[in-house]
């Protein structure tokens, strides 16, 4: 029998029943849907992100051509009084969508993807508005292709794989079959790879599908090649679970007692283990309250309205050259939100360099359960991959309170002294843009774990080819 | 002839080292739910006493200020932790912790826990309800899969059948052993849960009559979801002829109905009915506003500017002492235009939560093919951690809020007689200003929400039930 044969034979064996027919088409069908699912979000988020700029860019003309106006004006025309000022100006900012956005919503539903930056907020809300969503759609974890081939791949495998020698041996075929001088190595390892390829090739194809499909109206610069490292990661998943359905059928035991192993080991390995790992990285390593982190800025807010004189003096300690400036053309209250503002950031500083801090913690925890479940390593890596990790939302959160500080210490001297600042100056001010890290070092990170699974494969190799070794046809 | 049943099965599964394991297994997992699950919300808990005090604190040290600018800065709502978070924290790390009650504006609530948790939360949510919905269904078909089809494959069924057991007998005793094993593991989980967060949530006062009606609760409706369970996988064990395939069929249930279909059906009620883009929303309600601005000449501005003026003074007032009171002209726009918008703000979020209903009702449709589903809306309705449950405390929130900016204002209407909003409250004033005490709704109005989810969780039971002794009336191949 040559391999087209038997991958022809297996793919009979697996499909003439009807149930297992039917769990097939389930899960080709859910993939599919997560394919759809995750564009739905991806084309929001995308949709949302157009929205923000478009609206702030018709804020954002308006304002400079009143600027404009105001400086050609001869006093003859009727400007808003606060035109010019640099306090009004507001940034439009995004985390780009990567070009594979839609294989994995990842953190992308829950965290601030999109924001105004303006100096009238201090950091603490400047992402408070954040995105409507179904808060129960949240909580049990938004669906899409990734999530998919990380629940239901392995299960999948083990559907097709479990019986790949009980079935004959507790049918009591085995041993008839070891009797005709087959190579049971052969034999077994030719059953599992065909199976696995059937469950991974049909996988891959599908996402395929959704791949191409899901490409309309993206940029699909890069997609390709993204795409082939997800899929890379998706044959080493399917690869794992296939040893490891493998190691537990050469015990020889009986099909019931391979299922239940098996499924004992995708709870452990793909729900309890991340949970725990997570739950135990959020008690080990709690991050300050957010709570706390407002009640220290709004009394950081109190007290710098209260002693607003002492903290304009303090600034023009910094700012000497506006003490001879004494021409002003905007209201008090303009300077003293920028005061208060500036006051609060700098104030509550320490706290968010805490969540920061806890947030890397928490990391480092969970890298380690990363070479106890294969779950976790692929789950980081489709996120890292996609670009909905929350690690590259937090970067974004960070460098837009960054470009925020920068462009407060650029017109800070203007606020205070009450003038309005310059069209050409605003022109100059550089946009927001997110500064990516290369995607080698997103994914350099999860490939340690990834080698350790993959020497742990290269052991339950070893393993199962021992055990079939014991496998005579009297002992089945 | 039950009673040797029941004893008889009892004594199988102790003598199954698989079983102790098992029960092991889960005891531990329901511990670590237990530990995880109280830590974080007692901290949560002590951290929302902390904050309310220092919010108080500092609204109250504001010193000599105008009432208008009060508005602006003015006091946050907290929202406490809902009476048995610890149990199933629902969507509240979803919803938001705080809404800040400033003038002008309804803000939503504002810093969602989850935000702050690891993304490996999202694979799977490890409450107490969280492990009890996975894990006790898994539990019941280890328990019973092979109840009957094994009896069947090694002969024994036969033989139990011709002693003159009725074929009802030995289904209801078997039903009996694995039910009562399963409940087990939930009175112990819902108990322990309900006197811990006696103990640890002493702060947040809850009665404790409502934490038991709570429990009770709780434990009905997860028993009934448990009789489901138990009943089909003794009806799948009696009509399949192998325990292993058996074993197949249940797992494959227990993996679209309690795995896939919650998790499809949220995400297919989202794409059903979508939730507003935020941008979209912002942008509807400011259109909205600025169209429901009424001219200051109308009858029906008057009529408002009237109204804000009587209630400001407390009593009713003739169209001459009107006239010839010293009232500061923009506290009155203030206050009309509050009024004037809250109904805005009412409407547009009575839609947003219309929509979440919408998407709420969906998915309880598509609980005709998984009861987990309802069972997960009863759960979260009775720990007070639904959308429901956040509806009313934004609602109650935007109440406060229409009642702090309404004193702020009056402050400003009765005593700054200029127009130039110069009139400064002093430091004592801001003590005067009535605190946010807010309290869950009561239980009788969860189960009011909630009474199509029990109907589909009830008659999932009772449907399998009733089918699992229909086949005991010797509808049974032996």
């Amino acid at each position: 029998m040559n391999a087209f044969d038997f991958m022809r034979y297996e793919w009979k064996l697996q499909f003439s029943s009807r149930a297992v027919f039917l769990v097939f088409l389930v899960f080709v069908s859910t993939l599919i849907y997560g394919g759809f699912a995750g564009k739905a979000e991806r084309d929001a988020r995308n949709a949302a992100i157009e929205n923000h700029y478009r609206s702030v860019s018709t804020t954002m003309d308006s304002w400079l051509e009143d600027l404009r106006t105001l400086e050609q004006d001869d006093g003859s025309i009727d400007l808003p009084s606060l035109t010019g000022s640099a306090m009004d100006v507001i940034f439009a900012s995004s985390l780009p969508q990567e070009p594979l956005s839609d294989f994995s919503i990842g953190q992308s539903d829950l965290l601030p993807f999109f924001g105004e930056i303006s100096l009238k907020n201090p950091n603490i809300r400047l992402f408070s508005k954040y995105e409507f969503a179904d808060p129960i759609g949240l909580a049990l974890g938004n669906f899409d292709i990734s999530k998919a081939v990380l629940l239901f791949l392995p299960l999948i495998l083990i559907i097709f794989s479990f019986d790949v020698t009980s079935a004959d041996r507790d049918s009591k075929r085995l041993g008839l079959i070891l009797l005709q001088g087959i190579n049971l190595r052969n034999f077994f390892w030719r059953r599992i790879f065909f199976r696995a390829l059937i469950v991974i090739g049909v996988t891959c194809a599908s996402a395929f599908a959704v791949m191409i499909y899901n490409a309309a109206g993206v940029t699909s610069d890069g997609r390709f090649a993204i795409f082939a490292v997800w899929m890379t990661f998706v044959v080493f998943y399917g690869a794992f679970w296939s040893v490891l359905i493998a190691v537990i059928a050469s015990f020889n035991r009986s099909g019931e007692f391979n299922v239940l192993t098996l499924l004992g080991l995708w709870v452990g390995l793909t729900l309890i283990v991340p949970a725990t790992s997570s739950s135990l990285a959020e008690s080990l390593y709690p991050t300050p309250s957010r709570l706390t982190y407002l009640a220290e800025a709004r009394e950081v807010e109190n007290e710098t309205r209260l002693s607003e004189p002492d903290v304009v003096n303090e600034f023009m300690l910094d700012h000497p050259e506006l003490l001879v400036d004494v021409e002003s053309q905007f209201p008090d209250y303009v300077s003293s939100a920028f005061l208060v503002t500036s006051t609060v950031d700098e104030a509550t500083g320490p706290i968010i360099s805490s969540f920061e801090e806890a947030l890397g913690r928490r990391e480092e925890l969970v890298d380690v359960f990363k070479y106890f479940s294969p779950t976790i390593a692929v789950h980081s890596l489709f996120n890292e991959v996609t670009g909905t990790s929350g690690r590259r939302h937090n970067s974004y959160i960070m460098q837009a309170r960054a470009f925020k500080a920068n462009y407060a210490q650029l017109v800070g001297p203007n606020v205070i002294g009450k003038k309005p600042i310059s069209a050409e100056f605003f022109e100059n001010v550089p946009d927001f843009g997110f500064k990516e890290e290369p995607l080698g070092m997103r994914l350099g990170r999860g490939l340690k774990p990834i080698g350790f699974l993959l020497l742990i494969v290269f052991g339950l190799t070893m393993i199962t080819n021992r055990q079939l070794m014991k496998i005579s046809p009297v002992s089945s | 002839m039950n009673k040797a049943i029941i004893a008889k099965e009892f004594t199988e599964i102790v003598r199954d080292g698989r079983a102790i394991v098992l029960f092991g297994i889960v005891g531990l997992l329901l511990l670590l739910g237990l530990v995880t699950g109280f830590s974080t919300e007692s901290t949560r808990s002590q951290t929302v006493f902390d904050a309310k005090v220092a919010d108080a604190e500092v609204f109250n040290a504001q010193g000599a200020k105008n009432p208008h600018s009060a508005a602006h800065f003015s006091r946050m709502a907290h929202k406490p932790v809902a009476p048995f978070s610890a149990f199933d924290p629902g969507v509240s790390a979803y919803v938001g912790q705080v809404v800040w009650l400033e003038g002008h504006y309804r803000n939503p609530a504002m810093f969602r826990a989850a935000e702050d948790a690891t993304e490996l939360g999202r694979l799977e949510n490890f409450s107490l309800a969280g492990v009890l919905i996975l894990i006790i269904p898994l539990l019941v078909i280890l328990l019973g899969y092979g109840s009957i089809a094994k009896e069947r494959e090694q002969g024994t069924l036969r033989q139990i059948i011709s002693s003159g057991t009725s074929l009802r007998s030995l289904l209801l005793g078997k039903f009996i052993t694995v039910f009562s094993i399963s409940f087990a593991f939930l009175v112990f989980t819902i108990v322990l849960a309900a006197v811990t967060s006696l103990f640890v949530f002493e702060a947040s006062s809850q009665p404790f009559t409502d934490l038991f009606l709570r429990s009770v609760s709780l434990l009905f409706v997860y028993g009934l979801y448990t009789a489901f369970v138990t009943a089909t996988t003794l009806f799948i064990s009696a009509i399949v002829q192998e325990a292993k395939n058996s074993l197949l069929i249940l797992l494959g249930l227990w993996t679209v109905m309690v795995v896939s279909l919650p998790r499809l059906s949220a995400s297919i009620a989202e794409k059903v009915y979508p939730s507003p883009q935020s941008s979209e929303f912002w942008e509807a309600m400011d259109v909205r506003l600025s169209e429901n601005r009424l001219d200051s000449s109308s009858a029906e501005y008057v009529a408002a500017e009237r109204a804000v003026i009587e209630r400001a003074f407390g009593k009713k007032l003739t169209e001459s002492e009107i006239e010839n009171l010293a009232i500061n002209a923009r506290g009155v726009r203030l206050e009309v235009s509050e009024v004037i918008d809250s109904e805005i703000y009412t409407a547009a979020y009575a839609e947003l939560f219309k929509n979440y209903a919408n998407q709420k009702n969906f998915r309880r449709l598509l609980s005709i093919f998984s009861p987990t589903i309802a069972l997960q809306h009863l759960s979260q309705a009775f720990s007070g951690t639904d959308v429901n449950a956040h509806e009313h405390f934004s609602n109650e929130a935007e109440r406060q809020r229409n009642k702090i900016v309404r004193v702020l204002n009056e402050e400003l209407i009765i005593n700054d007689s200029g127009e130039n909003l110069r009139y400064l409250a002093p430091p004592e004033f801001w003590e005067t200003v009535p605190e946010f005490e807010y309290e869950y709704p009561a239980l009788k109005i969860a189960w009011r929400q909630s009474g199509a989810d029990f109907f589909i969780v009830f008659a999932w039971a009772l449907f399998s039930i009733v089918a699992m002794f229909w086949l005991g009336k010797g509808r049974l191949e032996v």
